[in-house]
């Protein structure tokens, strides 16, 4: 079924070619024919081929750049130098020189060391404006091929071709074998044009110097550097005149200075704050000690009783209570056994008063004791205050220095900035500004060939020929679908039944013989 | 009457050539003989000019009215613009149709025996305009008597997109084959021609492609 169908549309496609096989074969036979005439009478040539070598700036190194823009800077780097190689000044000075005009000025030698001369940019203009025509033909001759692509470095090694034809006219002018001044002129034009191409390069690297050298003098970078010069200078001035020795101090107390915040005077100020403190909850403690001392001490001694804290820290007074119970204890067991005059009982009570009194005593003395600690650590504590008040105030100077210090350093730092800035973009120019106008070095690899003048170069026929006939037959194929496509006649059973609609009784094929017989 | 006429005096000898012979017989079996007509009559005519509509009609005639076969066959011109047939056939021009349509001549007078089955009316000497021959009232009594006669009657007439004529003789006929030139003959004609025909009134039962060519050689063709 498949197969019915493809051998249909074939059969379809073939017909339809078969049916205008006269206009295929006459597209076919006209084209081929003209490129084969074109081809056989077109001019031979000669070619001429230098090598050269050319390479872009010092200053550019590849490995500080990324590979997407080295490869961008090669594409550019090429299409300079076909620029600069198809470029008025060189196509004119060259043909200038292969016109034989002389150089402009005269070669001139100073001290022995010769200057290379060349024609002046005005003798190029004033060629380049009255042989327009010849110039552009000399254009046309002159081609720039990279064989190969770009150099995987930063360099580029390319051919220069020049294909000169044959110029009948002028080598009969001159005389010459038409042949041999053909390939004559082709090395020697190739020759001009690499000279002058080295030429234009030096030109064009002189310039690049001096605009790398003019590249300070460019308006907004001086006035980034004046403002970097000013900030650093303010900065100076401040630490010599005012901040002076305590610079550890300052630069301690910024903001961002984190690291050594444990010195200096903020940590003597913390911590003796921390003393103060200490020194007045001890002196509270002191003194309500001494009041309660105080206050057994005014009482009756019978009745005193040693707040705990003077008993541990007095050794007398603890042996005075022991022997005052002791002896409360003696008394006690002799009073109801013994009369009031008893001898014993009269000591024991006498000493117990005594040993009162002596309590009495080690109290009045622990009171004046207290008196005396609470006294000096009074003192103590007005003495640091003192130095806190002292260093507060200094501190305080201080941080409006730090505060000076911090703004001024950050105005430096931004001026730094936007003059590193300036720096970039003005160099980033200039690099792009050489690139474009200017590679560094070209050396010449090979000098130009000399052309054989028994062996011409012509269009390649062969070549011509398969394109022409790829060409034609692309051609007749466009005439056959768009002429059967507007062709409307009906031309065949398929087309009768499709477009009418009605039977198709019979056909009758076209005969050269007659349908109808007499005699 | 017309048998003894015709056998008696053959006018020419005229027949189908080596090659075409057996092509009109075909045609002729796949209109006659497939149950497409319903009359006995049928008109034949093309779009245009120099499509071999009277060419076609009388190879028709010719391989219809084989005079070993048993039908008998008329062929009457009515292409009364560029008649043909007397010339393709080697008849005078006249005395014919135009006579007995307009003149009433008997018809037996005007028709000229081929062969023994066959008879063919040439166009004659057109005195009026050509649409007036054909709207005349001898005009249904001749196509009466023709049906009468004969067993198939084959018309010829002009071209449809050019002339009315076959719009008009649609009306009576009904029957209609189209002759096509191939390759030429543009679809959009073919269609207009027969909607004209179809507005008179007739029925276009066919198309005969005529002049076709076959532009793959033979070898080729077999294999694709």
């Amino acid at each position: 079924m498949s197969e019915q169908a493809t051998s249909r549309t074939l059969r379809e496609i073939l017909r339809t070619m078969a049916r205008r096989s006269f206009g295929i074969g006459v597209i076919l036979v006209v084209i081929i024919a003209a490129v084969w005439v074109v081809t056989s009478l077109s001019p031979r040539w000669y070619r001429s081929e230098a090598q050269l070598y050319a390479r872009p700036g010092q200053t550019i190194s590849p490995l500080d750049r990324q590979s997407a823009v080295i490869g961008e800077d090669v594409q550019l780097f090429v299409v300079t130098q076909r620029e600069i190689i198809k470029s008025n000044f060189v196509l004119a000075s060259a043909l200038m020189k292969l016109q034989g005009k002389p150089v402009q000025p005269e070669p001139a030698t100073t001290e022995g060391k010769s200057t290379y001369q060349w024609y002046t940019d005005n003798d190029i203009a004033d060629f380049a404006r009255d042989n327009a025509k010849p110039l552009k033909k000399a254009g046309q001759r002159v081609s720039v091929v990279t064989p190969g692509g770009p150099d995987s470095t930063f360099t580029q090694t390319f051919k220069l071709r020049v294909d000169w034809p044959e110029e009948p006219e002028v080598a009969s002018e001159k005389a010459v074998d038409p042949r041999e001044l053909a390939a004559k002129r082709a090395h020697d034009f190739a020759k001009h044009v690499v000279d002058a191409y080295r030429l234009r390069q030096t030109q064009l690297e002189t310039e690049r110097m001096t605009l790398t050298s003019d590249f300070m003098t460019v308006e907004t970078v001086k006035a980034a550097k004046n403002d970097l010069d000013a900030a650093i200078g303010e900065m100076e001035t401040f630490v010599a005149n005012e901040i002076k020795g305590d610079l550890p101090v300052v630069t301690s107390m910024l903001p961002g200075s984190g690291a050594s915040s444990d010195q200096g005077i903020s940590f003597l100020a913390t911590h003796f704050q921390a003393e103060i403190n200490k020194n007045e909850a001890k002196l509270a403690e002191l003194e309500a000690l001494k009041k309660e001392v105080d206050k057994q001490r005014d009482m009756e001694p019978n009745k005193a009783v040693v707040p705990d804290a003077v008993t541990a820290a007095n050794p007398p007074i603890r042996t005075l209570q022991d022997k005052i119970v002791a002896l409360k204890l003696s008394v006690n067991s002799m009073a109801p056994r013994y009369t009031e005059d008893y001898q014993e009982l009269r000591n024991a009570r006498m000493e117990l008063a005594a040993a009162y009194q002596d309590l009495h005593d080690q109290l009045d003395k622990q009171s004046v004791r207290l008196a005396v600690q609470i006294a000096t650590l009074q003192a103590r504590n007005k003495r640091l205050k003192d130095i806190q008040q002292a260093d507060g105030a200094r501190m305080q100077v201080l941080a409006g220095k730090a505060a000076k210090y911090d703004r001024l350093q950050r105005t430096k730092e931004a001026a730094q900035s936007r003059y590193d800035e300036q720096k970039r973009k003005s160099v980033a120019a200039d690099t792009a500004r050489r690139l474009a106008e200017t590679p560094v070095l070209a050396s010449v690899l090979d000098p130009p060939s000399q052309p054989i003048p028994s062996e011409p170069r012509r269009p390649v026929l062969w070549l011509n020929m398969l394109i022409g006939i790829v060409a034609a037959m692309i051609v007749a194929l466009v005439y056959v679908f768009l002429a059967d496509h507007l062709d409307h006649s009906i031309k065949s059973v398929d087309d009768a039944e499709r477009y009418l609609g009605t039977a198709v009784l019979g056909s009758i094929p076209r005969t050269h013989r007659r349908i109808i017989r007499h005699g | 009457m017309t048998e003894v006429a015709s056998e008696s005096r053959p006018r020419s000898t005229v027949s189908l050539g080596a090659g075409s012979d057996e092509l009109f017989r075909g045609l002729w079996a796949s209109v006659f003989h497939t149950g497409k007509i319903s009359d006995k009559h049928v008109l034949i005519c093309s779009a245009d000019r120099w499509e071999g509509a009277s060419t076609v009609a009388c190879g028709l005639a010719l391989a219809g009215g084989d005079p070993a076969g048993d039908a008998r066959v008329a062929l009457v011109d009515f292409n009364l613009r560029y008649p043909a047939i007397h010339r393709l056939m080697g008849l005078p021009q006249g005395p014919g149709v135009c006579e007995v349509i307009l003149k009433n001549e008997p018809t037996t007078t005007v028709a000229r025996s081929i062969s023994r089955n066959l008879d063919v009316y040439t166009v004659g000497n057109l005195g009026a305009r050509a649409l007036d021959a054909l709207r005349s009232p001898g005009m249904s009594s001749f196509l009466s008597s023709l049906g009468q006669t004969y067993d198939h009657v084959l018309f010829d007439a002009a071209p449809a997109n050019l002339h009315p004529d076959a719009k008009v003789l649609a009306g009576a006929v009904k029957d209609v084959i189209m002759v096509i030139r191939t390759d030429q003959t543009p679809r959009e004609a073919v269609a207009q021609a027969k909607r004209v025909l179809e507005s008179g009134g007739g029925r276009v039962v066919g198309v005969v492609l005529n002049m076709r060519t076959f532009p793959l050689p033979r070898f080729l063709y077999r294999r694709v």
